[in-house]
């Protein structure tokens, strides 16, 4: 994958680090120059990266840098403002027709959106069903499991992240570790080819940050492709294949843990880290 | 209750060193509390019974409230055919008026600005015009347009007729208020879809939901929790406007009474008829408010605050007792 370097500058190489190890696998993702403004604030300015199958991303940043911009993007629920983004060598989001690109119909949009999945900070659970709906609900009318195939894929999940016992519950009957992991399940239920997780431990109470935590780990354990929005450095450490550093809507690093976070070379990334592990260092973020 | 008694409460009097002294009395103890007497309610009560009482034998004992003759009069024929063309307007405008009003909110949310443009317009205008004016112009439409036809515009017709012959009170009534309850209720809908969070469609989107499931399995379920009281009270207002229908000579509930009255002149008992079957319609209509907002509360409560949604928990809620 020739990966073109923008006019970002990365502090690291990208090609000599990160690509060593899961190189000779297919690309899953590729982000090619990607910006955005909100009503004239620029939030991307020109993303280029590729994620390859079973690798790991982990993507930090200050907020405001555009991190979750970025993961709101990939998943489609953005326009982009200029660039292109490949899942699997498909342009996402537009086509080409005789006069040029256009904007996809709407229903080959969200054919392309269920090909990847988001945990969002907030969980987004749907309150006026029952953990067991919300798992099934996808599947069933996008991918049209029949109910029982539908529910046996959900309590597998449901078993999988700790919850077989409460798929009757309504959302807000659980607590926010109990409902992330359902959201995580609800994800998982649609089979993404990419895992975005946006900033998924931010809203939760410090001591049940380690149980979601815990699942996502075993996510990676399991080969899963995924792309991290996270304010956890430890746990960036633990399951990041990849690192990249947004700072101003621009990737500033990119690279190994080794490389980004324990030899950080530039100075708005050592500011960024220092930060981090005083915010953390007293609780450290539950394990 | 396990109670400290005789022990001060520590720092306490250093806190609020005007309160009174910080010493535990022999007999604090809540569980043996006794409970208040608040003299002041006890007397309003007692004021509003004695209110309460003359008005009970007025109503009772009055002679020109005529009793019996309500009582003749409640179930005659031609008063339960007015109170069937209330509920038959009624129920149709809510269905009509509903389908019309989420048309409406869905186009005024819509991407499409002169969707959103025709939707302002025709709330605007359909909420201005007083209904009974808007009754009496549908109603009097021939003086306008003498013929109607169905036809491409500007193309040929396919068909004429005599806009007297299609404008019968009846359907009159039924399009004047269709379109203005449409008005109304797309207010209310708008709201109730613009309560739901916006993270819930991102979750939709994310999954690859359609937006027509989106919508219709997501959204507007929530929505409707919120929607439902004001859309009651909506409902109630719309059963209440049918008692203008008279005016165009369609004969709904008040207009037999006046009907009858204009012959017999015993007006206040026929309008406490008319009266009475309002309150039971309105009744009814509360008791189905009631029952739906315990469907849409799944979810949304505890199961130990929520009673089962029957019949017996909606008629429980929507009275007092």
């Amino acid at each position: 994958m020739a990966m073109t370097r923008g006019e970002t500058g990365t502090q690291n190489d990208t090609r000599t680090g990160h690509d060593s190890h899961r190189s000779d696998r297919p690309t899953v993702l590729s982000v090619r120059g990607v910006h955005k403004s909100f009503h004239g604030r620029v939030a991307l300015a020109g993303i280029d990266f590729d994620i390859n199958e079973g690798e790991v991303v982990v993507i930090l940043g200050r907020s405001g840098s555009g991190k979750s911009t970025l993961a709101r993007c990939i998943q489609q629920l953005e326009p982009i403002d200029a660039g292109s983004i490949y899942l699997d060598g498909e342009l996402l989001g537009y086509e080409h027709s005789r006069r040029g690109l256009r904007p996809l119909k709407p229903g080959r949009a969200a054919v392309q959106r269920a090909k990847i999945g988001t945990v969002f900070q907030h969980f987004n659970l749907f309150p006026h069903l029952t953990v067991l709906e919300n798992i099934t609900l996808a599947p069933r009318r996008v991918q049209n499991l029949t109910k029982r195939d539908a529910n046996e894929r959900a309590t597998s999940l449901l078993e999988r992240v700790g919850l077989a016992d409460r798929a009757g519950a309504y959302p807000k009957q659980l607590s926010g570790g109990q409902q992330q992991r359902v959201a995580i399940a609800r994800t998982l239920a649609m089979e993404p080819r990419l895992l975005i997780f946006d900033e998924a431990t931010s809203a939760l109470d410090p001591e049940l940050v380690g149980e979601v935590l815990g699942v996502i780990k075993g996510l990676t354990a399991e080969g899963d492709t995924m792309f991290v929005v996270t304010h956890e450095i430890q746990f960036a450490r633990e399951v990041a294949d990849r690192v990249i550093f947004l700072d101003g809507g621009v990737i500033a690093a990119s690279g190994t843990v080794s490389e980004v976070i324990d030899n950080p070379q530039l100075d708005a990334l050592k500011r960024f880290l220092a930060r981090s592990a005083r915010a953390q260092a007293p609780g450290e973020s539950a394990r | 209750m396990p109670a400290i008694p005789g022990r001060p409460v520590q720092g306490k009097s250093e806190r609020s060193p005007q309160g009174p002294p910080a010493v535990a009395r022999e007999d604090d103890d809540a569980a043996r509390a006794v409970r208040r007497y608040y003299p002041a309610y006890w007397a309003v009560l007692a004021v509003l019974a004695l209110v309460g009482l003359q008005l009970a034998v007025f109503i009772v004992r009055d002679k020109r409230l005529g009793w019996p003759i309500v009582w003749h009069y409640m179930f005659d024929v031609r008063i339960l055919d007015g109170l069937q063309t209330t509920i038959e307007v009624t129920a149709i405008c809510m269905v009509s008026g509903s389908i019309v009003g989420l048309i409406t909110a869905l186009a005024r949310l819509s991407k499409f600005k002169i969707l959103r443009g025709i939707a302002f317009g025709y709330v605007w205008l359909f909420r201005s015009v007083p209904i009974l004016v808007q009754l009496l112009i549908w109603f009097n439409l021939a003086y306008l347009l003498p013929t109607l036809s169905i036809g491409i515009p500007f193309g040929p017709h396919f068909g004429n007729w005599n806009t007297n012959n299609v404008f019968q009170p009846f359907v009159a009534a039924l399009i004047t208020l269709t379109f203005s309850e449409g008005a109304r209720t797309g207010e209310i809908i708008r709201g109730g879809l613009l309560s739901v969070d916006r993270g819930q469609k991102d979750a939709a989107r994310a999954l690859g939901l359609s937006a027509r499931t989106t919508h219709f399995r997501i959204v507007i379920p929530q929505a409707a929790r919120v929607i439902i009281p004001p859309m009651g009270t909506q409902f109630i207002t719309l059963l209440q406007t049918t008692s203008l229908l008279s005016v165009i000579t369609l004969y709904d509930l008040l207009g037999t009474a006046e009907n009858i009255y204009g012959l017999t002149l015993q007006i206040l008992p026929l309008l406490l008829v008319a009266s009475i079957w309002y309150t039971v319609l309105v009744a009814v209509l509360s008791v189905i408010q009631s029952w739906l907002e315990r469907r849409l509360s799944l979810g949304y409560a505890t199961p130990s605050t929520t009673r089962p949604a029957t019949v017996r928990n909606a008629l429980r809620a929507s009275t007092w007792l």
